[in-house]
């Protein structure tokens, strides 16, 4: 029997990109069917433009928060939506089209190999041609060296947003996702849970459209907020 | 400072410290409040330890001021710092609310949906 897999994409205030990420994915996975079968479900983080009405218009499945959340909310939603579907699996990806929807199936592929609950797709495993700034580059060796002292394990790109989770990650996810710094908190709290991360080379576009999260005052406190963010999934039980 | 008053700080400091890191444990204080509160007693902490002239209250009692007031006002302080950690946790507790709020919401309002699309296909006369 074929599996399911939810492809999440959480939206703020992306209704200039979505259409052409949604296109791309649905393109990608009309030629998966051997791998899963595909639903596509975008997660309206209470945008402010027609995000929503440009995903009901091409047809795909909106969870329109009624309020921003932040990505951490909105991606929990995701897997909530996914833990209550009955999905096997559920694959994050960005709406801004950084992700390359083409390299799907490597994440099937290496966790069908590993046996890993969530496989991350890399940025940085690799050399390939993504050139990130300096302030991004500073804040994921600190994120990295941070990571691997707090879990014991090596993970390049903890703050990649292309992720495929098995069903104890969604299981795991649904109940306990943080809010803030998510990326790099969310593989700490799973990890430290027992579950079996990897990771494999991707090949990820610079956003064509829309504004990166990323600010210069979040990026001075980047160290402070991932360090209290490290602390809190060190000290905190399962919910 | 007076050796009481810096006994007082210190244990005020530590059992700031630790009721924030037990709260962080518990789940009680939220991220952008546990940072806050963090760092509020570390500085309380270092200052008292490390530096004790640098503490303001110090700087402002000296003088005249007697031990007895040193210490009511520190203790106003500390109450004053606890009282804000009880809002904190208030507010995390219905930040949390919020969100599951809101995730539900967004979660029902999509299966109303699509129950509506459904009944209204069954109702079609081409169905």
């Amino acid at each position: 029997m074929a599996t399911r897999t939810l492809i999440m994409i959480p939206a703020y205030n992306e209704a200039s990109c979505i259409a052409q990420t949604v296109e791309e994915v649905r393109e990608a996975t009309t030629q998966l069917h051997h791998l899963s079968d595909f639903s596509i479900l975008v997660v309206d983080d209470g945008s402010r433009d027609d995000t929503a009405e440009v995903c009901h218009k091409l047809g795909v499945e909106v969870v329109t928060l009624p309020v921003n959340l932040g990505i951490g909310g909105a991606v929990q939603a995701g897997y909530q939506y996914a833990q209550r579907h009955g999905y096997d699996h559920s694959l994050q990806i960005d709406a801004d089209g950084q992700h390359n929807a083409s390299e799907i199936p490597l994440l099937f592929e290496t966790m069908a190999k590993t046996g890993a609950d969530l496989v991350v797709g890399s940025r940085f495993l690799e050399k390939t041609d993504y050139k990130p700034t300096l302030a991004r580059k500073l804040g994921m060796q600190f994120s990295r060296c941070l990571f691997r002292r707090s879990t014991g394990i090596i993970i390049y790109d903890t703050t990649s947003g292309f992720r495929l989770s098995g069903p104890r990650a969604i299981a795991y996810f649904s109940r306990d996702y943080p809010t803030k710094l998510c990326g790099t908190q969310s593989l700490i709290m799973g990890s430290r849970r027992g579950l079996k991360i990897v990771e494999v080379s991707c090949h990820f576009r610079r956003r064509a459209t829309g504004k990166s999260s990323i600010v210069v005052l979040k990026a001075l406190t980047y160290p402070f907020r991932l360090s209290m963010a490290t602390l809190e999934a060190i000290l905190q039980k399962d919910s | 400072m007076s050796p009481l008053l810096l006994a007082i700080a210190l244990l005020s400091a530590l059992s700031i410290m630790s009721v924030v890191l037990m709260l962080i444990k518990k789940r009680a204080l939220g991220d952008e409040y546990a940072s806050i509160w963090v760092l509020v007693s570390l500085s309380i902490f270092g200052s008292t330890v490390l530096a004790p002239q640098l503490l303001w209250l110090y700087a402002w009692l000296k003088g005249e001021q007697g031990a007895g007031q040193e210490i009511l006002l520190f203790g106003a302080l500390v109450f004053v710092v606890y009282f804000l950690i009880l809002v904190s946790v208030k507010l995390t507790q219905k930040n949390r609310q919020i969100t599951k709020l809101s995730q539900e919401l967004g979660l029902l309002r999509h299966d109303v949906a699509e129950c509506r699309e459904i009944l209204a296909k069954d109702k079609s006369p081409h169905a």
